[in-house]
C-alpha cells in the first residue's frame, strides 16, 4: 500500500516537474522569439526612418526586400582646399572612411530650388597629422579645429560647386534587406552594395517572416520608391533552437515607420 | 552462502525524491523568472528607446513651431543657442541646441540637435539631428507673386551697404526683378538694371540690361505668421497729439506728427501715416514691425531710418490679408517689405534703398529703386527648411 502510494506521490512530483519544464522552454522559446521581433524591429524601424524617398534615397520595394541609401556617418564642411579637392570637417559623427560615397549639400544660387545633394567619393581620410589637419575651421569664431580632412574623388567642376562652409556631408551605402537561409533556417540579412548577404537576426518563419507594405503621402499603397512615404512591414519570428519540432514557439509584430529624411 | 543486506527501513525515500523534485521545480522557476524579467527588460528597453525618440521630435518640433523667434534668428555665424532642458508632461526631457554653421554670404544653415531622455532614471535616451537652411527673404530688388509694373522712368540697380552708401561704393547692374507673374516696363527712361526672371512675359524686354528668363518655375513666399503675443501694448508706442494708436484694435495713425520708434518688434493691425509724418527709426537702432492687414504712407510722409541700412528697418506684412499696400512717401526710404500676399503700390518719386517681396508692384512715380546686396547675407526671418534627419545611435 506504501509503496503504491509513494509510487503516486511520485508520478505526480513528476509530471509536475515535467510540465513545469516544458513551460519554460516555452517560455525561453518566446522570449527568443520575441527578442528576435524587437531587434529586427528596431534595426529596420532606424534604416527607414532617415529615408527621403523624394531625395532618391529608396532604391527599390518589394513584398520581401527593400533596397536603401543607407547612412554612416556626417560632418559639416569647415574649411575647403579647392585646389586638390581636400576639405576639413567638423562635428563628425559615424563612420566616414576612404572607400565611401557620401552626399554633399551644393548652393547654387541664392535660389532654393537649385539647392542640390551631390553624391561624392571619399578618396581618403585623415584624421592625424597630414593634409589639412591641425588647422583651424574657417570663418567661425572660437577655436575650432578640423576633426577630419578628406579628399574628395571629383570628376567635374559641378561636383562641388556651391559646396560652402558650412554644408553638410553624410556618407552612405547601398543596402539590401531581406529574408535569408543558412542552415535550414530563415534569417533578416543585409548586403551592402552587390556583395554578400550578411545574417543579422532571426530566425523568422519560412515564407512569410518578412513582409513590407508601401504608403504614398495619402496613405495608399505605393509601388513607386519615390513615392514612398511611410513603410509598414511585419516581422513573423520563431524561436531558435526548440527542443522538438512541436515545441517551436511563434510570435509577430507589425510596426509602421513615417519617413523623415 | 552469501548473506544480502537488506535495507532494513525504505521510509522517506520518497521525501527525498520529492524534496529533490521540488527543488528541481524550484530552480526551474527561478530560471523561468529571470527569463520573464529579462523579457520584460528587453520590451522596457525597446519601449524607453521609443519615448526618448518621441521626446526628441517633440524637442525639433517646439523649435521648428516657433521659428522665426528672435533668438533663433538672431543667432551670429558659427554661434549657438542652447535652449536648455525642457520636461514633457510624461516626465521624459528634451534639450535642443542650435549652431549656425554657414559662412555668412549666401543661405543661412543650422544644425539642430535634440538630445532627449525617457523618463526615470532608467529612461532611455535619443539624439536627433536635422540639417536646415533658412532661405534668403529678398532674393533681388523686387520679389513678387504677380505683377510687377515699372513705369515713369523707374529704374532698378544694386549696391552694397557694407562698401558704403548708395554712390560711395560701387553700384551693381544685379537690381534683378523676379515674378511668378509677368513684368511689365513702360515709358522712356524705365530700365531693369539686372535680369529679369519671371514667370509670365516681360513687356518691352528691350528695358532690361541682363538675362531676361520668361516661364520660369514659380518660388514660393511663405506667408509670415504674425506674432503670438497680440498687438504691440500702447505703452511702448510713442504718444503724440496726432498719434492715435488702439492696443486693442492694433491700429496705428498718425497724422501730421513725428513718431520715433526705437530697437523691437512691434505688431500693429494697420498703419496709416499721412499728412506730413515723419516715422522715425533713429541712428543705432533696429526695428521690426509686422502688420496684420493695411499700410498706408501717404501726403508726404516721411520714412526716416536714420542709420540708411535698410536691414535696420524691415516691415513684415503677416498673417492671411491681401490688403493693397500703398507708399507715397515723402522722401527716400531704406528699409526691406516682406508681404507676399499684398499688392503693393509705389507712387512719388523719392529713392528707395533696400528690396521688397510683395504680391504684386506697381511703381507709377519713377522713382529709382537701390536693392541693398547686403541684405543676401543678413539674419533675416526667412522660414525654416529641414534638409535632413539623423537619429544618432547611442
Amino acid at each position: 500500500m506504501a509503496v503504491v502510494l509513494s509510487a503516486m506521490i511520485l508520478g505526480a512530483v513528476f509530471q509536475l516537474v515535467f510540465a513545469q519544464n516544458r513551460m519554460y522552454g516555452h517560455q525561453q522559446g518566446l522570449a527568443d522569439a520575441r527578442q528576435t521581433l524587437r531587434a529586427a524591429g528596431s534595426l529596420l524601424a532606424w534604416e527607414l526612418r532617415h529615408l527621403s524617398a523624394a531625395g532618391g534615397d529608396i532604391y527599390a520595394i518589394g513584398a520581401d526586400s527593400v533596397s536603401v541609401r543607407s547612412f554612416d556617418g556626417a560632418g559639416v564642411v569647415c574649411r575647403k582646399r579647392v585646389t586638390d579637392g581636400k576639405y576639413g570637417l567638423y562635428s563628425t559623427t559615424g563612420d566616414i572612411a576612404a572607400g565611401d560615397s557620401a552626399l554633399v549639400y551644393l548652393i547654387l544660387s541664392n535660389r532654393t530650388a537649385d539647392d542640390v545633394w551631390r553624391t561624392v567619393s571619399i578618396q581618403q581620410v585623415n584624421t592625424a597629422a597630414g593634409f589639412l589637419m591641425n588647422t583651424a575651421c574657417a570663418i567661425w569664431p572660437g577655436p575650432l579645429s578640423i576633426e577630419m580632412a578628406v579628399e574628395l574623388g571629383i570628376s567635374a567642376n559641378a561636383d562641388t560647386a556651391g559646396m560652402r562652409v558650412g554644408a553638410p556631408l553624410r556618407t552612405f551605402h547601398r543596402r539590401t534587406y531581406r529574408m535569408i537561409q543558412r542552415n535550414d533556417k530563415w534569417w533578416l540579412g543585409v548586403r551592402q552594395g552587390d556583395g554578400s548577404y550578411q545574417l543579422l537576426t532571426g530566425p523568422l518563419q519560412a515564407g512569410d517572416g518578412l513582409e513590407l507594405r508601401y504608403m504614398d503621402a495619402a496613405g495608399a499603397s505605393t509601388t513607386v520608391p519615390a513615392n514612398v512615404r511611410a513603410v509598414e512591414f511585419v516581422l513573423r519570428s520563431e524561436s531558435q533552437i526548440p527542443r522538438t519540432p512541436q515545441d517551436v514557439q511563434e510570435d509577430s509584430v507589425v510596426m509602421r515607420v513615417q519617413l523623415r529624411g | 552462502m552469501g548473506t544480502v543486506l537488506m535495507p532494513k527501513d525504505r521510509n522517506g525515500s520518497a521525501a527525498a525524491i520529492v524534496v529533490f523534485a521540488l527543488a528541481f521545480m524550484g530552480l526551474l522557476a527561478v530560471a523561468g523568472l529571470e527569463t520573464a524579467v529579462n523579457e520584460q527588460r528587453g520590451a522596457t528597453a525597446m519601449a524607453r528607446s521609443a519615448e526618448a525618440l518621441y521626446a526628441a521630435e517633440a524637442g525639433l518640433n517646439s523649435v521648428l513651431g516657433d521659428w522665426p523667434a528672435d533668438q533663433f534668428v538672431s543667432i551670429g555665424v558659427g554661434d549657438s543657442l542652447d535652449m536648455g532642458w525642457d520636461t514633457l508632461p510624461n516626465g521624459a526631457r528634451y534639450r535642443a541646441v542650435i549652431r549656425r554653421y554657414d559662412d555668412g554670404a549666401a543661405q543661412q544653415m543650422r544644425a539642430i540637435k535634440v538630445e532627449a531622455q525617457g523618463r526615470g532614471t532608467l529612461g532611455g535616451r535619443g539624439v536627433l539631428w536635422v540639417w536646415t537652411t533658412v532661405p534668403i527673404l529678398h532674393l533681388g530688388a523686387v520679389n513678387a507673386g504677380g505683377l510687377v509694373t515699372l513705369r515713369g522712368g523707374a529704374i532698378s540697380d544694386a549696391y552694397d551697404s557694407r562698401e558704403g552708401y548708395y554712390g560711395a561704393g560701387p553700384v551693381y547692374p544685379e537690381g534683378h526683378i523676379m515674378t511668378n507673374g509677368s513684368l511689365s516696363i513702360e515709358g522712356a527712361g524705365t530700365q531693369v538694371q539686372g535680369d529679369a526672371i519671371v514667370g509670365g512675359i516681360v513687356v518691352n524686354p528691350g528695358g532690361v540690361t541682363g538675362t531676361v528668363t520668361q516661364a520660369a518655375a514659380p518660388v514660393e513666399y511663405p506667408t509670415m505668421p504674425c506674432p503670438t503675443t497680440g498687438y504691440t501694448p500702447a505703452a511702448n508706442v510713442p504718444t503724440g497729439p496726432k498719434i492715435t494708436y488702439s492696443e486693442v484694435t492694433g491700429d496705428l495713425s498718425v497724422t501730421g506728427d513725428t513718431i520715433r520708434l526705437t530697437t523691437g518688434t512691434y505688431f500693429f493691425h494697420s498703419v496709416d501715416l499721412s499728412g506730413q509724418t515723419k516715422f522715425v527709426v533713429p541712428d543705432g537702432h533696429k526695428v521690426e514691425i509686422f502688420i496684420e492687414d493695411g499700410w498706408t504712407v501717404s501726403g508726404q510722409a516721411q520714412i526716416n531710418n536714420l542709420s540708411k541700412d535698410a536691414s535696420n528697418l524691415s516691415i513684415y506684412g503677416c498673417g492671411t490679408s491681401t490688403t493693397p499696400w500703398s507708399m507715397s512717401a515723402g522722401n527716400e526710404g531704406y528699409f526691406t517689405v516682406y508681404a507676399p500676399l499684398h499688392p503693393m503700390l509705389l507712387s512719388g518719386g523719392n529713392a528707395f534703398y533696400g528690396a521688397m517681396t510683395v504680391g504684386a508692384l506697381d511703381v507709377s512715380g519713377g522713382a529709382p529703386y537701390h536693392f541693398d546686396k547686403a541684405l543676401l547675407a543678413g539674419n533675416h526671418r526667412g522660414q525654416i527648411v529641414s534638409r535632413s534627419w539623423t537619429q544618432q545611435m547611442r
